[in-house]
């Protein structure tokens, strides 16, 4: 493993450390920027534009608003009171109209989902005039047909921007749906102190050693795709690749773990809970998500790109049926592409951009970002990353009842 | 024997305020781990581990994305739906055991069925019927009032799930209700409608107060009902289990802090002024 | 003019059973058509009688359901111990404070759940003061020795979650007696309970440590772990004849104790049925092992969209509990909550 994929995770993340920033005088700011509820208002708070803030040629359209804009919490630029998202104030100045934006909104795909599903089934406003939705649940909505055509005329930056190994996805293969908003990886997280020792790949998670201190993701396609490549590795598994992960396949790794999990060597499938337990001892190493260590935890834990490969995953803007604000949903898709904005909102969300030329815009803004493999993962992580499975109906059915009866759901 | 005595005697005094401070205390522990945290500055993004001593998070409590909106939202419901299903479970209390009629029995055990029924199924059940009240014919007949999703439609669910609650904790009260204190006072020429607020009320006050702290508890810390009814609204339970998926700011403690310091400080001013009151009054009624 | 008799109570309860009618019966009768329907999210569900979704439900899942009832029970248990002492405190020793106690009973329940689960992970760690204290300072357990994601962690979190649950109306209901009663009690059966709270403290304690053990996993159910856990139910019998004998007066037992049934029952149903159909306390601090029929019907709903399987668990959870709670009111004898002779 090269020794830049595994990056020791220190506290000296100070741009991070927004809250330490803040004083009374942020909140006043705040208060200021608030009083007329929560879509934020140009300010003087409001910083300069860092691009080019001539909006696009508009058409005959006439932006509405305001947009409501449902996202998940910590995924847009905020200044030191907080609450003040640059990105979202210059829009407003720029095309006059109020950001509803719904931080926080979004806990998970399901869960978010299941909200408006009954809106879009019965072809009702959901309230939402864009979304955030990762990969898997992504292609679900737009194959149920209930999200709006982007139209490319609008979204000049977005088209042009785009990196070129996020386009062409089955399920949206002319980008005609979603425009990605961050990407994320999958990997191995652990606390040094707790293991005693360096972890390297997924297997390490198996060792004796660590019985009763391991954690797993309660994400199905997390989980599985990560054990099925290790298992792959010790030649114990087939050769599909990760994105076309079959029933078979999750048998295979199902019928691997379960006596981890009835010896109780696996202790819990989890959500971000190991953030708590790596510091009280109670989880040793398990499986994580990148951004939550890289912007996270103590200085003993640490995140690595396991050499077995890990997972990539990105989550994307929708524009749901029947949105009342569609124009202005597209313009804000545009606005996000633009390259130094998107280094803006990179160097303070820690995941990895979408958009082309963000490492060297974002090198001016912060040269350290710039060299962090979490941001930007190294050539050799990169050709080992592997997309989420997207199943059909009834094998997606299957796998999840094979998954259940490893979490006892 | 004399020492055996004392030994009884001591013990019958203090095991049972020992044993109450003990419980209280076990109630309160992760409250002080909470109001030590909103003191911390974590290394990271979650403040699950402790960093250095820091008042940053206090100096700008509501300083995360609309935070203060979900927590006016959570607020304004928690107050609105307690006052309206303690009402309303009050009275079915009352109906249930002060009168004997046909369908007693049904009712009695219908109160429990909401109580029994998962919350995802009661949350996911209502989004359905709100998103109906959108379309013909239920258009028409409510003129839309329950749609878009908003503060509205949180209230209805609160107040839903709530009235069983209630009704529950006061009928505790009412069991064994002594009625002949009720015949005294209309022997005594007071109509129904002062009797009950003269004589049932002030009896059944503490029930009513219990289950009114019951429903405000449920109603400010519902997470899953909440996210099926709230459309583009947020609360402050929904803020917070959403937050935990991507960091955990110290402000959520401090928050917790306020909500805690407050809510015990009106009690406490309360229960002065009461005891006061009481002396004054102690010197004109009778001794009880 | 007199309105009818039978009239007043439905007026009374008018608008509150109408609130339910409108906005609980009404959405649940398209939960019903779900639990019968057979198809998938993709097709659409189709309406087609199909009784099959509850065996199956029954059949597949019979650890989730004892887990809930097992969890449920001994939350109600536990609450129940620890809160009647509480709510009598208050009620009769809170003198002038007993408002502010009530209060404290409640007050950490206004702060987020999750933080409330968040810091007892901080307390209940593996490296947490607890364990340290027991594993380290005391050895009382042996070195991998855990409480967050066992059993005990899920039965911890329900009983600390329900215990206002269990202490308001416990409250409410001694909080009315009447101190004259339990003086002229006293004057009846002046004394503690000697005999009784020694039978009943010393077996009621031994009883209570034996099902802890064997219900939180920590003996085997064979006869070596009856053997292995004897002594720790001798020591509980001892404890629990030593509270019952001095602690317990015969006035109490004779008074005070069948005066708060109702409260017993009230804090009781308000316990069970909610912790019976929890599923954070498992998620948050149980194991794969420790999952409830909650779990499971909020896995099928949210991810695998079993619409029908979850919402006939369900309607079987719901069949389970009013069963339960008809069959507590009777063995209580206070068949009068429920509806009397029905």
């Amino acid at each position: 493993m090269s020794e830049h994929a595994t990056s020791r995770i220190t506290a000296e993340l100070s741009r991070r450390r927004f809250l330490q920033g803040t004083t009374l005088v942020g909140f006043g700011a705040f208060l200021a920027a608030c009083s007329g509820g929560s879509s934020p208002s140009p300010t003087g708070a409001a910083s300069p534009a860092p691009g080019d803030t001539t909006p696009p040629s508009t058409g005959p359209q006439e932006p509405t608003g305001p947009l409501n804009f449902a996202n998940w919490d910590a995924y847009i630029d905020v200044e030191d009171d907080g609450v003040t998202s640059p990105t979202l104030v210059e829009f407003t100045e720029t095309y006059g109209v109020e950001v509803n934006y719904a931080n926080a909104q979004i806990e998970d795909n399901a869960g978010f989902v299941a909200t408006i599903r009954p809106q879009l089934q019965a072809g009702v406003d959901t309230g939402w005039d864009l979304i955030v939705l990762t990969d898997w649940m992504a292609a679900k909505i737009v194959e149920a047909g209930w999200a709006e055509k982007i139209d490319e005329a609008n979204i000049p930056d977005a088209v042009a921007n785009l990196r070129d190994e996020l386009k062409g996805l089955p399920w949206d293969p002319n980008q005609e749906y979603h425009y990605p908003w961050q990407s994320g990886a999958t990997g191995i997280g652990y606390n040094s102190v707790s293991t005693g020792r360096e972890l390297t790949k997924v297997a390490d998670l198996f060792d004796p050693a660590f019985a009763t201190k391991v954690t797993l993701l309660n994400e199905v396609r997390d989980t599985l795709s990560l054990i099925h490549r290790m298992l792959q590795a010790q030649g114990l598994a087939s050769d599909n690749p990760s994105e076309e992960l079959t029933v078979e396949d999750a048998q295979a790794v199902v019928d691997y773990v379960l006596p981890f999990v009835d010896s109780g060597h696996i202790r819990a499938f989890t959500g971000n809970e190991y953030l708590a337990d790596f510091g009280t001892g109670t989880t040793w190493a398990a499986i994580v998500w990148s951004g939550d260590l890289a912007s996270s935890a103590g200085p003993d834990d640490v995140f690595v790109y396991p050499e077995e490969g890990s997972n990539i995953w990105t989550d994307n803007m929708l524009i749901p049926k029947g949105a009342k604000n569609k124009y202005t949903a597209e313009l804000m898709i545009n606005w996000v592409y633009d390259v130094e904005r998107a280094a803006r909102l990179a160097n303070w969300i820690y995941y990895i951009s979408p958009v082309n030329g963000v490492a060297d815009a974002i090198t001016e803004l912060d040269p350290e970002a710039g060299d962090n493999p979490l941001l930007f993962p190294p050539a050799d992580v990169v050709a080992n990353q592997h997309p989420l499975p997207n199943w059909s109906e009834a094998d997606e059915s299957a796998i999840l009842d094979l998954f259940s009866t490893l979490t006892g759901e | 024997m004399s020492t055996t005595r004392r030994i009884r005697a001591f013990v019958d005094r203090w095991a049972v305020p020992a044993f109450t401070a003990l419980v209280i205390g076990y109630l309160l522990l992760p409250v002080a781990i909470m109001i030590a945290f909103s003191f911390n500055d974590p290394p990271g993004r979650f403040n699950f581990v402790w960093g250095e001593f820091s008042l940053a998070a206090w100096g700008n409590p509501l300083g995360r994305p609309r935070l203060e909106d979900a927590i006016t939202t959570s607020l304004g419901v928690a107050f609105v739906s307690t006052i309206a299903a303690t009402s309303l479970g009050t009275l079915i209390a009352l109906a249930l055991s002060r009168y004997q009629f046909r369908g007693q029995g049904a009712t009695n055990l219908f109160i429990f069925v909401p109580m029994a029924t998962p919350e995802i199924v009661l949350g996911a059940s209502l989004l359905t019927l709100f998103v109906a009240t959108a379309q013909e014919p239920l258009r028409t007949l409510t003129g839309g009032a329950l749609f878009p999703l908003g503060f509205q439609t949180i209230l209805v669910a609160h107040i839903m799930f709530n009235i069983s609650y209630v009704v529950v904790t006061v009928r505790a009260r009412l069991q064994g209700f002594d009625r002949r204190l009720e015949e005294a006072a209309m022997d005594l020429g007071a109509n129904e409608w002062s009797t009950f607020w003269r004589v049932t009320f002030p009896l059944i006050f503490p029930g009513i107060m219990a289950a009114a702290l019951l429903a405000f508890s449920l109603s400010i810390d519902d997470f899953i009902i909440t996210t099926f009814t709230a459309g583009t609204s947020n609360t402050f339970p929904i803020w917070v289990w959403a937050s935990i998926r991507n960091n955990l700011p110290p402000q959520i403690h401090v928050i917790g802090t306020i909500i805690f310091v407050v809510a015990v400080g009106l009690v406490v001013i309360s229960t002065i002024v009461g005891n006061r009151n009481n002396r004054a009054a102690g010197a004109v009624l009778a001794p009880r | 003019m007199r309105r009818p008799r039978w009239l007043i109570p439905w007026l009374l309860m008018a608008p509150g059973l109408l609130w339910l009618l409108a906005f609980f019966v009404l959405p649940n009768i398209q939960m019903v058509a779900m639990s019968l329907s057979s198809g998938t999210i993709g097709t659409g569900f189709q309406l087609t009688w199909d009784f099959d979704n509850y065996v199956g439900a029954f059949g597949r899942f019979p650890d989730n359901f004892r887990n809930s009832l097992v969890y449920g029970g001994l939350a109600t248990l536990l609450t129940f111990l620890i809160g009647y002492p509480l709510a009598y405190g208050i009620a009769v020793r809170g003198g002038r404070y007993k408002n502010l106690l009530l209060f404290l009973v409640i007050a950490p329940f206004f702060t987020s759940f999750l933080i409330r689960v968040i810091s007892w992970r901080i307390i209940l760690g593996d490296n947490g003061p607890i364990i340290a204290v027991v594993r380290d300072a005391l050895s009382l357990v042996p070195a991998n020795f855990s409480i967050i994601n066992t059993p005990l962690a899920v039965v911890s979190g329900l009983t600390y979650q329900f215990l206002p649950f269990m202490v308001l109306p416990l409250y409410v209901s001694l909080e009315k007696i009447d101190h004259r009663l339990i003086e002229a009690a006293r004057d009846l059966y002046a004394g503690p309970w000697r005999r009784g709270g020694l039978v009943v403290g010393g077996a009621g304690g031994a009883a209570l440590v034996g099902v802890l053990l064997f219900a939180l996993g920590y003996a085997d159910p064979s006869l070596d772990g009856l053997v292995g856990s004897l002594p720790a139910m001798v020591v509980g019998g001892l404890a629990g004849a030593a509270i019952g004998s001095l602690l317990v007066s015969e006035s109490f037992v004779r008074v005070t104790f069948p005066l708060s049934l109702p409260g017993v029952f009230a804090g009781s149903i308000l316990v069970f049925i909610p912790s019976i159909g929890d599923f954070v306390n498992a998620e948050l601090l149980g194991n794969p092992k420790t999952q409830m029929v909650g779990n499971v019907i909020q896995g099928r709903f949210l991810q695998q969209n079993d619409y029908p399987t979850a919402a006939a668990l369900s309607f079987i959870l719901m069949a389970a509990i009013l069963v339960a709670i008809a069959i507590y009111a009777r063995v209580l004898g206070t068949e009068e909550l429920t509806g009397g002779r029905a």
